[in-house]
């Protein structure tokens, strides 16, 4: 299911009504996915991101609603599809939020106002050579640059909106301190092994990581194809504080890359919290747990760089190990 | 067999950079209402105490005593505590069993009395659910048989402030004394966070979930990752977590891996805390020519959002990854369209406020949810409220006859009609962290730690300006019910909409308020930062209004509330 996956997320999108709806389909969870199920294969064949996305929000449209007249699901899926490439075109930078907000009041004003416009959905199949939403037939510009809000006579109008209230804050700023990095070796590996956990305790000695760091021992997955990165999620629960103002439990969740196991026994891998380092939050919050809890219940999965886990294994309580892990 | 008809394994890593812990942009804080209702509760005990000639054995008591002659409808409302108190306490706690053990030998010493480590609940006959509220032996957390693997009962409860005068602990071993409060405000205020885990309120499909990974931008990258950033992708995961299982993408920072979770993900039936709280808001800016609604006032709309009608950069992103991932409402999982939307017009529920104008399934869901109205918050306290009301057939217990679960969704409202956000329809304008930091210093706005020197007296002076505060409200009850035949009913939704002007108006007032930039700094910069913004002097001081009013609201309609209980 998950190769299937891999598969449908690579933008599925279809081109054209070359598989017209069942107007009876019974099940619109069935209907809709039978429309991403085309998308992706339109997709496959070359289809223009958005008239693909144009086609499927009409398809899903008609999932939803089978009785709706045929024009009229192809006036707001048209109004849907617009709606997210000016999204895509904001969260992308291409468009400022002022210019976003214009183009998308303006598609929000004519679903509103003319969505019960039959006439007119009739007449924008006959013709829009700027995608404006106003038929041909009445526009008096027919070439009307795109996102541009527009009058019911298809007259470029000045936008309703006004910048978005706030200080000016530098968003790109911000976003830079986020990063999503997507690992193309990983297309087409097998789904990784599931790993187990084996045990957990504080480093003896300085060597690699300083005494009394924490460690988390696991077996270890290979058969990945090179490039394609393996990473280990944990699921801890820590029990038992010996704080007694500290919560019953905590539970963390930490993610490691295959590339910082500290072990070089091809059987196990072992996964370390320094001491003295800067760590994630997930991972402070995993090292500053186990200072307080006398226990943990535990599993582990693996993962690579595209939507493909392993299963969970199954969970372990246990102490940490007395005299530490070398 | 397509994908989309499987619950499918979208898994993906988390990327955000230390310093960043992102969150959902609708959260709410069960605890605070939690611990409001809780508060109120204490101060009807406290006003049912002085009610039963109690003037002097504490200063709390003391201390409400001396303000009875200060209006001459004091006493009544003072009386009317008095006869809801046991009223609240004989309620159905609708407490469902909790299976999970107690892991915390401290709790499990207070509450075991077999070793199995379980709670024993010292039933005298029936279950958990049906039994009263004042059977009820233990403080649970919000967390209870709701999110957590362990027993969630709280070993360190204490009342707040001076309210612990009057329910204090009795026996002698400390089993004993755990066991003797009263418990009730803690488990009503537990169901009055109930509307925060309705996930089922706004159930989403989205068209498209693939849609974040278009287009990819193509950068340089470490060794062992050849890689794609995706700029919509890491927006959407900064914003709302649940998007990240959409991004199959690994992060790496400065050389340190700082992934931290792994999601999991269903494109086609999307429930989420991020969710939840769409119901919970009351636009109380009036309407502009041309605007349609379909209530007096409107829920939640994002383009309409904020405190001039003119949205924030963080809403406007917000309805960007809407459009972008085609989100829409799923009418036929949503309880929220059928629970929400009022018609009790002409019905003995009738409260003379105007009704819901319905909407077909069609209306929910062509357009994105990004441009949609969503039901009010009083709409939602009118629901809990009827639900409450009615005499329910004893086989489903948790909405029988005089349960107490329901009950929390108009305290609920309350609780959201105090906050400048809800009450403007914003997501952003410092909507998180103005609540995170309230929430970071709500012991110290309620002062409820009396340990310190003259504590207890400034607590009781505050009770007491609670109780004045309440009486406002009760006033306005009064004469509602006066104009109305005498009916014993509540005009819930008129309290919540008068609740969220009086919070608008306020917040009108008072400079930093309304922060775009704090949300923004909250969502993609750090936490702290944007919550400090929320520290100044009178911001604190609209806090502490706020947070006072929602208790002085609440105890109002829990004493009013049980007028029209039997």
């Amino acid at each position: 299911m998950s190769r299937r996956l891999i598969a449908a997320l690579s933008i599925a999108v279809l081109v054209g009504s070359v598989h017209p709806l069942d107007a009876a389909a019974p099940n619109a969870d069935a209907c809709v996915a039978d429309a991403r199920e085309r998308a992706a294969a339109a997709i496959k064949q070359g289809a223009a991101p958005y008239d693909a996305r144009r086609q499927l929000e009409i398809d899903v449209l008609r999932c939803q609603d089978p009785a709706m007249d045929e024009a009229t699901a192809q006036f707001i899926g048209t109004i849907n599809a617009d709606l997210a490439e000016f999204a895509q075109q904001f969260m992308l930078g291409q468009i400022d939020a002022l210019a976003y907000r214009n183009a998308r009041l303006d598609r929000s004003r004519k679903l509103r106002q003319l969505g019960g416009d039959r006439t007119l959905h009739a007449a924008l199949r006959r013709g829009d050579a700027d995608g404006d939403l106003i038929p041909d037939t009445r526009d008096r510009c027919r070439m009307t640059p795109r996102g541009t809000p527009t009058d019911d006579a298809g007259r470029p109008v000045p936008g309703t909106g006004r910048p978005p209230a706030g200080d000016g804050v530098d968003l790109g700023r911000l976003l830079r301190r986020v990063t999503l990095l997507k690992n193309e070796a990983c297309d087409g590996a097998p789904e990784p092994r599931t790993s187990r956990p084996f045990k957990y305790g504080r480093s003896p000695t300085n060597v690699p990581i300083p005494a009394g760091s924490l460690k988390l021992v696991v077996a270890q997955v290979d058969g990945m194809p090179a490039g394609c990165e393996l990473f280990y999620e944990f699921r801890l629960l820590f029990l038992d504080p010996v704080d007694a103002n500290a919560p019953p439990t905590k539970e963390v969740s930490v993610v490691f890359s295959a590339s910082e196991d500290i072990n070089a026994d091809p059987q196990v891998a072992t996964f370390g919290f320094p001491v003295g380092q800067l760590l994630s939050p997930g991972r402070t919050a995993a090292f500053d747990a186990f200072k307080i809890y006398q226990r943990m219940k535990w599993r582990v999965r693996t993962a690579i760089g595209g939507p493909v886990t392993s299963p969970w294994s199954a969970a372990m309580t246990q102490r940490p190990e007395v005299g530490g892990i070398p | 067999m397509t994908i989309s008809r499987h619950r499918t394994i979208a898994a993906a890593l988390l990327a955000v950079l230390i310093g960043q812990a992102a969150a959902p942009v609708f959260a709410h804080n069960e605890r605070i209402h939690q611990q409001m209702t809780d508060y109120a509760y204490h101060l009807a005990l406290a006003m049912a105490a002085v009610s039963a000639g109690d003037t002097s054995s504490n200063p709390l008591v003391a201390e409400l005593a001396a303000m009875l002659n200060e209006d001459p409808d004091l006493p009544s409302f003072f009386d009317a505590a008095g006869l809801a108190v046991p009223k609240l306490r004989a309620l159905r706690s609708g407490l469902p069993d909790d299976p999970w053990p107690c892991v915390d030998p401290d709790v499990t010493a207070l509450v075991d009395d077999d070793s199995d480590s379980l709670p024993d609940w010292q039933l005298a006959s029936g279950t958990l659910l049906e039994q009263p509220m004042s059977g009820i032996v233990y403080p649970i957390t919000t967390r209870y048989a709701n999110k957590n693997q362990v027993c969630e009962i709280d070993k360190t409860y204490t009342p707040i402030g001076a309210t612990g005068l009057v329910n204090p602990t009795s026996g002698l071993t400390p089993k004993e004394k755990f066991r003797s409060r009263d418990y009730t405000g803690v488990t009503l205020g537990y169901w009055a966070g109930g509307p925060d885990r309705a996930l089922k309120d706004w159930v989403f499909r989205s068209t498209t979930m693939e849609t974040l990974q278009i287009p990819a931008v193509s950068i340089g990258t470490g060794v062992g990752v050849s890689g794609l950033a995706m700029a919509a992708c890491a927006i959407a995961c900064g914003m709302m977590p649940i998007l990240c299982g959409l991004c199959p993408a690994i992060a790496i920072g400065a050389g340190i891996y700082v992934v931290d979770a792994i999601n999991d993900f269903d494109a086609s039936s999307m429930e989420h805390d991020d969710f939840t709280g769409l119901g919970h808001h009351i636009d109380m800016k009036p309407l502009q020519p041309g605007d349609s609604t379909f209530d007096d006032r409107r829920g939640k709309s994002m383009e309409k959002a904020g405190p001039a009608g003119n949205p924030d950069l963080l809403e406007e992103l917000v309805v960007a990854l809407y459009d972008l991932l085609g989100w829409h409402v799923r009418h036929d999982l949503s309880s929220g369209p059928q629970n929400y939307q009022t018609a009790v017009a002409g019905t003995p529920d009738d409260d003379l406020h105007p009704d819901s104008v319905p909407r077909s399934a069609a209306e929910w869901e062509t357009a994105t949810g990004a441009h949609i109205d969503y039901t009010p918050v009083d709409n939602l306290a009118l629901w809990g409220w009827n639900e409450f009301k009615k005499r329910q057939p004893d086989a489903d217990p948790e909405v029988a006859a005089l349960a107490a679960p329901r009950l929390g969704w108009p305290l609920h409202a309350l609780g959201d009609a105090t906050v400048p956000m809800h009450v403007v329809g914003a997501t952003g304008f410092g909507h998180r962290p103005y609540e995170e930091s309230f929430d970071n210093r709500w012991e110290e706005l309620v002062i409820a730690d009396v340990a310190k020197p003259a504590a207890t007296a400034m607590s009781a002076r505050q009770a007491r300006q609670i109780v004045k505060r309440a009486l406002v409200w009760r006033q306005f009850i009064l004469q509602w019910r006066a104009g109305n035949g005498g009916t014993t009913d509540v005009p819930i939704r008129d309290l919540v909409t008068l609740l969220a002007a009086q919070t608008r108006t306020d917040a009108a007032a008072v400079a930093g308020v309304y922060n775009a930039g704090a949300s923004i700094e909250w969502q993609f910069g750090t936490e702290s930062t944007a919550n400090a913004q929320y520290n100044s002097t009178a911001l604190v001081a609209f806090q502490r209004d706020k947070a006072l009013e929602a208790v002085a609201a609440s105890l109002a309609f829990i004493i009013s509330g049980m007028e029209a209980v039997q």
